[in-house]
């Protein structure tokens, strides 16, 4: 008797020191990481993973310029330097030798990570690859298309818009052609009448973020809808590229004529130029954007006029394009920031461990989401549904289901390897053509057709035409 | 150990230092030039002059080579005479030269990345200061760096606005170091102060214009930071520098072997104008000289 009662009294001692234990304790986890704002929730948990884990979480900054080289660098080299790494998911045909999949950490603990809680659209173009699973999204980019509900829900608009169109004003516009009437019709000069009040500034129907450099982005808005109702970038049998088909050609000629209703100097503006003259200027009706303006919904400046009506931020997915009576529109998901365990990591499943802690649904990942500094954007089921967003930015609710609706057609970027070259030609080819350095659509996008040949040859058109499966699978 | 021997040992630390910081990145750099060299493929083989003539196939280097090309004789023409006047002002002006010396020295000091940020707040189209001033004189708005037109003339405006005051500094202690005798004849001569600048006063500023030409010149071949921020080479390729074309090749397109080939097909060009330029110069110092 006297025994039982000691091993029992041995046993309720050892318990709470069994159940509390550290698993990994002694254990250094080093992660690299997109330098500044975005290293700000690592930095934040290292204590709490200390405290939970007894690891050490070594965080390293670096400029995202700088990202893939350095990180390329070590890979390349197995060096085992890194255990974490944070990466554009566009990068992952280079990295893919290097990246420890994550399909058997998610089957043993039962998907504690929540991987099934990631939205299929960020699954497909972020985090699967060849059908593995090989990244976990930190960062839920994407695009929306935003607009002045305000100015489009005003009846005497609505009733000048169908008697010059033949048509009832689109709230949203569902095509591209809609976007070039709509853009037309509410492209004014100051002086002039809209929403029955007097402008006091030029107002323009639409704008692109036009810059060489990430102009590449909004002329796929236009190719992928374009080529609808299966657009693709290459043909997976051969890889040629499709980048120059008749969709292709009649979508840079759209972007070309919305220029006639954008603001002057559109071929420069980079992000703070467009937020700005949408959103702090309110001279902008339509535009494509990040989801910074969705998450803002409530800093939309007033029309610019006196007494103008409340503003209202309109947010739908990207206009589409009619095919056999149907129209197919598509949101486009950026290639952004994806969390992976390097293959040579020596301590892999403390990696995980540390994923586990950062990414898992429940209150500290959602309070990253939330806060607009950390720069990282809603990826999962449970930041969309997400009550306590909803309680602490009253009206946010409206933005999170637009977006949640919008991203049920999703398309991902270019993710095979020197998926960079690829958009970048198209980019530099696309600002020559807007630039008029080129007399025709066709003659621009048939130079980069050959360029993107080109690259396929350079890199191994089998090898490529393996990465561009395996990034559909 | 004999007096040259001696002598060889001492300027061997020199050597040695030259080579690793001078020559051997030299040898790479040809070495790179003639391989297919990307960092994300493992092999690097041998492809002679391949890299070469893919450069010279390629429209966009000699849109890159035109735009360097206008930007050192358009930002070298204008700092020369702006710099000179300014520098002869600042000669009559002993008082102002104390106060205006540092002022002028300022924009030098501003990261060339700060000024192309500024550049896109000061010339952006609809709200730039520029434009409002522009408007005020009943001009119409210009789209600057918008425009494929006008994006060089912005560049070559920031940049003018930058360097100029180095010119002016280097003029200005050129001009401070030149001997008074010749002056003081040319007065007793009666010459007119026309006649004393384009007689005396240019031609023994020879090699002050040489070291400035040349410094200048290679300092203008490597814009980079203020049209990396400001346009990235566009709209299409209307601000293109060699040196983007360059970066763009080696660290966005990881072509590191096309990227050395287009780096030593400006450079031996380059070379070889710079040192006409100098010949030409001291030329012209001799036959001074001689008279």
């Amino acid at each position: 008797m006297k025994r039982t009662l000691f091993v029992l009294i041995c046993l309720l001692l050892i318990l709470p020191a069994l159940v509390f234990a550290q698993s990994y304790p002694g254990v250094t986890v080093t992660v690299v990481a997109h330098g500044g704002h975005h290293a700000i929730p690592w930095h934040g948990e290292v204590d709490n993973i200390m405290q939970k884990y007894g690891i050490k979480l070594n965080v390293i900054e670096v400029t995202p310029d700088e990202l893939y080289s350095k990180e390329l660098l070590e890979l390349t080299n197995r060096s085992g330097a890194y255990d974490i790494i944070q990466y554009n998911s566009a990068w992952i045909g280079d990295y893919e030798p290097y990246i420890q999949p994550l399909d058997d950490y998610v089957a043993k603990d039962k998907d504690a990570i929540g991987f099934s809680d990631i939205l299929p659209a960020f699954q497909k173009a972020q985090d699967l690859w060849g059908g593995k699973k090989v990244a976990i999204t930190m960062d839920g980019d994407t695009f929306l298309f935003y607009y002045r509900k305000d100015m489009f829900q005003d009846p005497g608009e609505k009733a000048a818009f169908k008697t010059k169109f033949n048509y009832d004003l689109p709230d949203p516009p569902k095509t591209w052609k809609q976007v070039v009437d709509l853009a037309q019709f509410f492209t004014r000069k100051k002086g002039e009448k809209l929403a029955g009040k007097t402008l006091t500034k030029d107002f323009y129907g639409y704008a692109d973020q036009a810059k060489r450099g990430r102009l590449y982005y909004w002329y796929l808005f236009r190719f992928i809808p374009f080529n609808a109702p299966t657009p693709q970038y290459f043909d997976p049998a051969t890889m040629a590229p499709k980048i120059n088909s008749a969709g292709a050609v009649a979508a840079l000629e759209n972007m070309k004529e919305l220029l006639k209703y954008s603001p002057p100097g559109v071929l420069s503006w980079e992000w703070d130029e467009l937020y700005t003259a949408a959103m702090k200027d309110g001279t902008v009706g339509m535009w494509i954007h990040w989801t910074d303006e969705g998450r803002g919904f409530n800093t939309l400046a007033p029309l610019p006029m006196d007494n103008p009506p409340k503003p209202v931020l309109g947010i739908s997915a990207s206009p589409g394009y009619e095919v056999g009576g149907k129209v197919y529109q598509f949101t486009v998901v950026d290639s952004a920031w994806v969390a992976s365990i390097c293959k040579d990591s020596k301590n892999k499943d403390a990696a995980y461990a540390v994923l586990k802690h950062m990414f898992a649904p429940g209150p500290s990942n959602v309070g990253y989401i939330m806060d607009p500094v950390i720069g990282w954007d809603p990826s999962r089921y449970s930041h969309f549904n997400s009550k306590a967003w909803r309680e602490k930015v009253p009206g946010i609710e409206n933005y999170l289901a637009l977006e949640l609706k919008a991203l049920e057609s999703g398309y991902p970027m270019l993710k095979i390897p020197g998926a960079f070259e690829y958009n970048d030609v198209l980019d530099l080819n696309v600002s020559k053509y807007l630039a008029g350095e080129f007399a025709t659509a066709k003659e621009t996008l048939d130079t980069v057709a050959a360029r993107w040949n080109e690259l396929n040859k350079k890199f191994g058109v089998e090898k490529q035409k393996g990465f561009y499966a395996k990034m559909w699978q | 150990m004999t007096a040259k021997q001696r002598a060889s040992f001492l300027v061997f630390p020199t050597i040695l230092v030259l080579a690793l910081i001078v020559i051997f990145p030299m040898i790479f750099s040809i070495s790179v030039s003639v391989r297919a060299f990307d960092i994300r493929i493992r092999e690097h083989p041998f492809v002679g002059v391949q890299n070469f003539i893919a450069v010279l196939t390629n429209r966009d280097f000699y849109d890159a080579v035109k735009v360097t090309g206008i930007m050192i004789v358009a930002e070298l023409a204008v700092e020369l005479v702006l710099g000179m006047v300014l520098a002869l002002v600042l000669m009559n002006l002993p008082a102002g030269r104390k106060v205006f010396q540092p002022i002028l020295l300022f924009p030098m000091m501003v990261m060339p990345v700060v000024i192309g940020y500024m550049g896109r707040l000061v010339f952006e189209v609809r709200s730039g200061p520029v434009n409002y001033v522009l408007n005020l004189l009943g001009i119409e708005s210009l789209k600057w760096h918008a425009s494929a037109d006008l994006a060089l003339v912005t560049i070559l405006i920031l940049r003018i606005w930058q360097w100029t005051p180095f010119v002016v500094a280097v003029f200005l202690a050129g001009l401070l170091s030149l001997p008074l005798e010749p002056y003081d004849s040319a007065q007793v001569d009666g010459a007119t102060s026309s006649q004393v600048f384009f007689l005396i006063s240019l031609p023994m500023l020879r090699p002050v214009i040489t070291l400035i030409v040349i410094m200048r010149a290679l300092e203008i071949l490597q814009t980079f930071d203020i049209t990396y921020v400001l346009t990235l080479g566009g709209p299409g390729v209307s601000s293109m520098t060699m040196s983007l074309y360059s970066y763009l090749l080696g660290f966005r397109y990881w072509d590191v072997g096309q990227a050395s080939a287009s780096a030593w097909l400006i450079m031996i060009p380059l070379s070889i104008l710079v040192t006409w330029f100098v010949r030409i110069m001291q030329k012209g110092e001799r036959v001074e000289e001689t008279r």
